[in-house]
């Protein structure tokens, strides 16, 4: 990949957002709803137990719907709004920019999510031991959901509600079932990242094997290379405009 | 801002270089899109100040301009700009080009300038650097406070104007222009063709890629004339339209009796129709000072003259059947 196609495809992403009046409004309300947590519990209107039930909450279904309404901005937004046109005639060859921008998504809904995250451990009292895991999952899981629904996103108009659906019925459900079966849905070793571990209430238990951190970190890389590999050759044999 | 007033400030504003000769080559370039052939061997040397790019939609207009930046890649044949061969150095012809695209939109959710900023910054310039320059094109377009606007909220006439910006924020060379007269009001028309000629005029190459006649018409001294893939045309449009002759037809009291011998005597082909009307061969514009010192040393009066020159379109509908280059 040349460095001149990144910068480019990479800039072309970030520039417009930054001016973006809907991002300035995401962030300050980001902030306002940080404010208004740290006031409630200061006023002690909300336990360390509550802080931390939020904190896994942030964590799933935290990530998996933020990542499904940000990764609409990977591609999906430049091809509705027409803007692809200008990183691709810059020239940027097209995987390079699927690759970038999938990337840039997932690493700003990583910042995003882990500073969430660090904020609500801290006030919940945890140890410091968890927080390097912490910090995979919100890395990891944010890559991982970025780069599934972003492929949706761009196979799909309506690209949200099929991220939704499958989260809902298949990941989340899946994820949560107290069989080994649970392992495939990247949720099941994201919650295992983000000590945010929690199972269906079923009285069967069949052959529950327990994550392992390098399992999981292996698991949710794979899908993320699986998933960007699929978007680059998805987007490089796409039709857009006639011009390229 | 006067149309020509905004014009002289896109002069100062862009300082465009004067290159001379041929600065599109293209030989027997072939191209397939979704394995179809969509260049067929595609054969033209342009020099042109401003170039036309002509044809129907489907012609191949587009992924000729494609194949031009290096974005796509023919099959077979060779592709020059500006003496560079694509696609091997695309990304010095990107930093030499300015491009307004009729596919791409502005970018949305923020202001006119930040747009033709970022436009700036992804052919490689600093983010002040290209602030400035944006604020430079953007006076020169004659946009004014608009450029504070969020360009969701922009009119046709000012979101082209906003392309042509981000087209020209880097002082490019050479301006591709894709349609940038599509979905504008006549006057909007007539003033962006104005500035668009005025880029021209200060030495900037253009190519402008149309289906309306009278745009290429208006701006253009060579044409490139493309049917299904393949050039019809290629070349100065003086040549196209042929030597400036034609038959000429005035109606005016007395002209049939008294003009048709007094031009025949002067070695011009005339012919009257009935007592007020006569039909003369003009061959250019020395026929036609004599045909009016003629009236007027016989004190005739011309109510109406009516030529039968081959326009524009026409000339360009006949190099279309004939198919010939």
């Amino acid at each position: 990949m040349e460095p001149r196609a990144i910068s480019t495809a990479f800039w072309g992403f970030i520039g417009p957002m930054t001016a973006s009046r809907s991002l300035k409004i995401v962030v300050v309300s980001s902030v306002g709803i940080l404010g208004l947590v740290l006031l409630v519990f200061f006023m002690g209107w909300i336990e360390k137990e509550d802080i931390d039930s939020l904190r896994a909450l942030a964590v799933v279904p935290g990530i998996p719907l933020a990542a499904a309404i940000l990764s609409e901005m990977t591609l999906r937004d430049g091809i509705t709004h027409r803007t692809l046109l200008y990183p691709l005639l810059g020239p940027v060859p097209r995987p390079v920019l699927a690759i970038v921008r999938t990337l840039a998504t997932g690493s700003l809904l990583a910042i995003f999510s882990a500073v969430a995250l660090l904020f609500l451990h801290v006030l919940s009292g945890r140890g410091w031991n968890e927080l390097g895991q912490e910090a995979a999952a919100a890395l990891l899981g944010s890559l991982t959901y970025v780069s599934i629904f972003g492929l949706i996103h761009l196979i799909s108009k309506r690209g949200f509600i099929i991220c939704i659906a499958l989260y809902g019925i298949f990941d989340h459900a899946i994820g949560m079932l107290p069989f080994a079966m649970s392992s495939i849905a990247p949720s099941h070793h994201l919650r295992f990242l983000g000590a945010a571990e929690e199972t269906f209430g079923i009285p069967v238990v069949i052959d529950m094997p327990d994550p392992t951190l390098p399992g999981s970190i292996l698991f949710l890389t794979a899908t993320i290379a699986i998933a960007i590999s699929a978007t680059a050759v998805i987007f490089s044999r796409k039709s857009l405009a006639e011009l390229c | 801002m006067t149309p020509n007033a905004a014009a002289t400030d896109v002069t100062s504003a862009t300082g465009a270089t004067g290159a001379t000769g041929p600065w599109i080559e293209l030989s027997g370039v072939q191209l397939d899109r979704g394995g179809r052939p969509v260049l067929r061997g595609v054969d033209a040397v342009l020099s042109g100040r401003a170039i036309g790019l002509v044809g129907a939609n489907g012609a191949g207009k587009s992924t000729l301009i494609g194949a031009l930046l290096g974005v796509l890649r023919a099959k077979a044949g060779t592709v020059r700009l500006l003496g560079l061969d694509l696609p091997a150095h695309a990304q010095e012809v990107r930093t030499r080009c300015g491009v307004m695209a009729e596919q791409a939109g502005v970018f949305p959710g923020g202001s006119g300038v930040e747009a033709v900023t970022f436009a700036g910054q992804l052919t490689g310039l600093a983010r002040r650097e290209s602030l400035r320059r944006a604020h430079r094109a953007l006076d020169a377009l004659a946009v004014g406070e608009e450029r504070y606007r969020e360009t969701s909220g922009y009119s046709t006439g000012m979101r082209q104007r906003c392309k042509l910006a981000m087209s020209l924020v880097h002082d490019p060379e050479v301006l591709i222009l894709d349609e940038p007269t599509v979905g504008l009001d006549p006057p909007g028309r007539l003033q962006l063709l104005e500035l668009i000629r005025e880029l021209r005029n200060e030495g900037r190459r253009i190519l402008l890629s149309t289906h309306i006649l009278h745009d290429a018409e208006f701006l253009c001294d060579e044409l490139l004339l493309m049917d299904n893939g393949a050039v019809t045309y290629a070349g100065p449009i003086s040549k196209l339209m042929g030597p400036k002759d034609e038959t000429l037809i005035a109606r005016g009291r007395g002209l049939g009796t008294v003009l048709a011998p007094l031009l025949a005597g002067r070695g011009i082909e005339a012919s009257s129709a009935g007592e007020h009307e006569v039909r003369f061969h003009s061959r250019g514009d020395e026929d036609l000072r004599l045909f009016w010192s003629l009236v007027d040393e016989n004190d005739l009066e011309v109510r109406k003259l009516q030529g039968s020159a081959l326009s524009f379109e026409d000339a360009v509908v006949g190099a279309m059947e004939r198919g010939s280059v």
